[in-house]
């Protein structure tokens, strides 16, 4: 990996020298920057078992970020960089999961570092999220070199073709813009013209020259604020280790995708192949490890090769092939636009098995042929008699479905590793939201709803917006969630003695492992 | 009675006529600034032969006298549009058909649909027809709109916010910049982009429209928007060329006053040919890069002065003779009626104004529009100033751009959703 972080900085240092020469060779130069200084803080509205105290009104996060953005013309060459340096002051909260973290599970990444570096910017590689250039070759072909964000797909909130990138979801508030937790990577993306045929073909190659830190997606494993319950405060890095190299899941390995984009008379359509990784980490676990049959697992695979960290596993994302096809089109009859994706992905990996042990899904991999569909209507609802807005609302309600084509009930196959509901043939979500703009767009209310209609649960995210003159914005949201009942509850007894692992279940589903995180949360924003 | 008494006031009066014929006869200098303090003095004044009140309409009157708005005078001066556009016009004569049962075009290629020269003010269809020449812009075939810039401006408070765009738009027929008259199929009329430069929180934010090339109006134009936010395309309702334009007060449809074909229109009609002051001549620089951030970014603009919303008290407002066309538009759309003062000989709106559902008073726009020579060579005529100002609200966005008509090198596929994809970072 150090080897890559040299090709990185080599990367970058040559591209900052070569925009310095075409500043001086080039009388069509502009710079121009940008940015914003940005505040955060979340304050829960529920008490989390985890913790001995009560949560209730504590702050969870309190944040400050700025971020740069600088836009280079240089003739036909054009540079962007985007940086952000994120601080973090350690509420009590935080306090709180470190005391855990190093009570019950020591040695892990939340102990032996600076607590805070999960979330805060600790290195260059951190603070420069972008960096790359754009030229043409040709007429028809555009390039784009450097770490860059590259988005597939149609969905909102979930993940179909979207899957280019992983995401950090260590820092999130759920309604904030994703492109603010998606994991840049170096890519050479190329986009051919081709409008004799009314498209382009968007052809990439991650050359595998990104850091550790920038793969796969983060699901704060490391026991911080936004592991699911019931393991806030227990660090998963202490007894397991991502692991970059297993044949099934090598991030050295280059990957790419290929889209044609195109319109067909009104309607928009691409197909699409990419080459990735799984956006979920996948446990290898340690199958000659005597840990894990502690903790009540019998039987155990290892997948691509023998784990690693012989205590718990390594976590693997597992290259993955993706076969897309997204569609849209605006219908007049009902004046609204409807939108299609679907993503077919043979031999996904999902864990299974060991669903009554304290390690539900370690049983192993097993990989399924699956097939994520979504489909989606959009539709401006004029409002402005009735509530008084000022152009009309854009209103979304989406359906998103993930198939096990192959489904077979006794696989006993799990959403994620740790939680031990038996993951469904269909998983499908319901998601709706509705964007209201008062006072030309300086007040914009919002609702967004989502459930799980095959394992129950959901959230809701009310908003505000407020944008007052050029330079300041104001955002308050409170994140609400719902569950059917079935949460993971922390295990009996107390720190130390209580099993970090949880009281066993086999019932608990996506929206239940954040069945304790109602919060409030604000956003003050000075851009520039 | 004391005839001679009578007579000597008969007398007085007719002396007293007379000299109150001579003042009107009176022609104002050039320079004149008419404001509410003087409307009263100079409105039954003459100025290039017309008197003055009658080249100013019912609610331009009413903004002067009620509600700040001053308009410095100049001479008419004549503009010539680019004779390719007159010769297509003349060219298209009998070939292009107007099918009064649809209020549908034919045959039309470039130039004009019809020669306002020929538009008969009593035909009951002269409305639609001068509509349809809007659809073949003096603006040329590709029109860039550099520095477009939304000023926000509160009629109490001044600047409230800015928003700085960037917006192409390509016309794929009436093309007349001496390549292909008509690119592609036939099936496209033009292709806009719309890209948000600045503030932070907006920029990158993005469209890319086609407007189909259908007489009936009938097929709903295809958008896309590019949000940055979460790095892709969005397809859009079709039904937006009548929203606003984002948190402005001015909607798609009131993009050049008047941007919709006729056949999106309930209905048109010419009610008026008259003389009007119009800005026709506005200065070259509508948006000075090097004072960004102060109100002389906008010297067309007159910022420092309560309301702040109307055109520099420097700026010259000529006599030009108009057509007056009203516009019923579609259920769903947020006019009941839109009025749209024209150029008479070619097809540059104005002035305009528009009409809540309830039929009140809405909005009025002031566009200032310049001749330009074209990197080509094309003499093109162009709006680069429009204010659309809310008078329920007291609130404009009145935009501002460095415009350039047929700018070199640029092709159809710089105008397409790839493009915007490209340029929306």
């Amino acid at each position: 990996m150090k080897k890559n972080q040299k090709k990185t900085s080599s990367l970058l240092v040559s591209a900052g020298l070569l925009l310095g020469s075409l500043a001086h060779a080039d009388d069509d130069y502009s710079v121009n920057f940008s940015g914003y200084v940005r505040a955060q803080t979340s304050i829960f509205l529920e008490d989390q078992e985890e913790t001995a105290g009560n949560d209730k009104w504590d702050v969870g996060m309190a944040r400050t970020s700025l971020q740069l953005e600088m836009d280079a013309q240089a003739g036909d060459v054009f540079w962007k960089a985007v940086g952000r340096l994120d601080k973090e002051y350690q509420t009590s909260y935080l306090d709180d999961l470190e005391q855990l973290t190093q009570t019950q599970t020591p040695g892990g990444f939340a102990t032996t570092q600076d607590y805070l570096d999960q979330y805060q910017t600790d290195s260059l590689g951190d603070f420069l999220r972008e960096f790359y250039v754009d030229f043409s070759l040709n007429d028809r072909v555009d390039v784009r070199l450097g770490k860059q964000q590259l988005v597939w797909g149609e969905s909102d909130f979930f993940q179909a073709l979207d899957v280019v990138h992983g995401f950090d979801y260590r820092k999130r508030l759920f309604f904030e813009n994703n492109e603010d937790w998606r994991k840049p990577l170096i890519l050479a993306n190329f986009n051919v013209d081709v409008p004799e045929l009314d498209g382009n073909l968007n052809f990439y190659v991650r050359p595998g020259w990104d850091r550790a830190e920038d793969m796969g997606s983060n699901f704060n494993i490391e026991g911080g604020r936004w592991i699911p319950h019931p393991y806030r405060g227990v660090d998963f890095t202490a007894f397991t280790d991502y692991n970059e190299d297993n044949p099934n899941g090598d991030w050295d390995d280059p990957t790419f995708g290929l889209r044609w984009n195109g319109t067909a008379g009104s309607i928009g359509y691409s197909f699409a192949y990419l080459k990735t990784f799984n956006p979920q980490p996948i446990i290898n676990p340690a199958a000659n490890s005597a840990v894990p049959g502690a903790f009540g697992v019998t039987s155990m695979q290892s997948y691509g090769e023998l784990a690693k960290n012989q205590v718990l596993g390594d976590w693997v994302f597992p290259e993955i092939d993706v076969f897309g096809f997204t569609a849209n089109t605006y219908s007049q009859s009902i004046d609204s636009t409807l939108s299609a994706e679907f993503a077919f992905i043979p031999d996904k990996p999902y864990n299974y098995g060991a669903l009554q042990s304290s390690l539900p899904g370690w049983a192993g991999v097993k990989e399924k042929d699956t097939l994520v569909t979504m489909v989606r209507l959009d539709k401006e609802l004029d409002l402005s008699s009735w509530l008084g807005t000022n152009r009309p609302s854009l209103t979304s309600i989406q359906l998103f479905d993930t198939w096990i084509v192959d489904y077979d009930e006794n696989d006993e196959i799990v959403e994620f590793a740790s939680f031990g509901a038996k993951k469904k043939e269909h998983t499908t979500y319901l998601t709706f939201f509705t964007l209201l703009n008062f006072n030309r767009d300086t007040i914009n209310p919002s609702l967004v709803l989502g459930t799980d209609l095959s394992n129950g649960g959901g959230f809701a995210i009310p908003a505000v917006e407020m944008v007052f003159g050029d330079n300041w914005r104001f955002k308050g949201e409170a994140n609400l969630w719902w569950t059917d009942g079935d949460q993971k509850h922390v295990a009996a007894g107390s720190v130390p003695g209580r099993n970090p692992l949880g009281a066993l279940e086999n019932s608990a589903s996506f929206f239940d492992w954040f069945g304790d995180d109602n919060q409030l949360t604000f956003t003050l924003t000075r851009q520039f | 009675m004391n005839i001679g008494y009578l007579k000597k006031i008969s007398q007085a009066a007719v002396l007293c006529w007379a000299v109150v014929g001579a003042v009107q006869a009176a022609e104002l200098p050039a320079g004149t600034v008419i404001s509410k303090a003087n409307f009263d003095a100079v409105k039954d004044a003459q100025f290039e032969g017309k008197r003055v009140g009658d080249m100013i309409p019912e609610r331009l009157e009413w903004m002067i006298k009620e509600r700040g708005l001053t308009m410095k005078i100049r001479h008419s001066e004549k503009i010539d549009v680019d004779p390719k556009y007159i010769e297509a016009t003349q060219q298209g004569k009998g070939k292009v058909k107007f099918d009064p049962a649809t209020r549908q075009v034919s045959g039309w290629t470039s130039g004009m649909f019809f020669d306002p020269q020929d538009i008969d003010p009593n035909d009951p269809h002269a409305g639609d027809k001068l509509i349809w020449n809007l659809r073949s812009p003096t603006y040329g075939a590709t029109m860039d709109l550099r520095d477009l810039s939304f000023v926000f401006i509160d009629g109490e408070d001044g600047v409230e916010r800015i928003q700085r765009w960037w917006s192409r738009r390509y016309y794929m027929e009436g093309r007349l910049d001496g390549g292909p008259v008509q690119e592609g199929d036939g099936d496209i009329m033009q292709k806009t982009i719309l890209v948000a430069q600045s503030p932070q929180d907006i920029k990158g934010l993005g469209t890319f429209s086609i407007r189909y090339n259908d007489p009936s109006a009938a097929k709903p134009d295809d958008t896309w928007a590019y949000l940055k936010s979460v790095r892709r395309a969005r397809r859009l309702t079709g039904s937006a060329w009548m929203d606003p334009i984002g948190g402005t007060v001015q909607l798609y449809d009131d993009w050049d006053i008047w941007d919709a074909v006729p056949t999106k229109y309930q209905s048109t009609k010419l009610v008026d040919t008259r003389w009007v002051f119009a800005i026709a001549h506005s200065p070259e620089l509508s948006v000075d890069k090097s004072k960004e951030g102060t109100n002389a970014e906008f010297p067309s603009v007159g910022l420092d002065d309560k309301p702040f919303y109307y055109p520099a008290k420097h700026i010259e407002w000529e006599p030009r003779e108009v057509y007056v066309i009203e516009g019923t538009p579609p259920e769903g759309h947020p006019y009941s009626k839109k009025v749209v003062y024209m150029e008479k000989d070619w097809p540059r709106p104005y002035l305009g104004e528009a009409y809540d559902q309830n039929g009140k008073f809405w909005k009025f726009f002031i566009f200032q529009n310049r001749p330009e020579v074209a990197d080509d060579g094309y003499k093109a005529v162009i709006p680069v100033i429009g204010h659309v100002i809310d008078y329920k609200a007291n609130f404009s966005t009145t935009w501002s751009a460095n415009m350039k008509s047929n700018p070199a090198g640029v092709k159809e596929n710089n105008v397409s959703l790839k493009q915007l994809l490209k340029i929306a970072r």
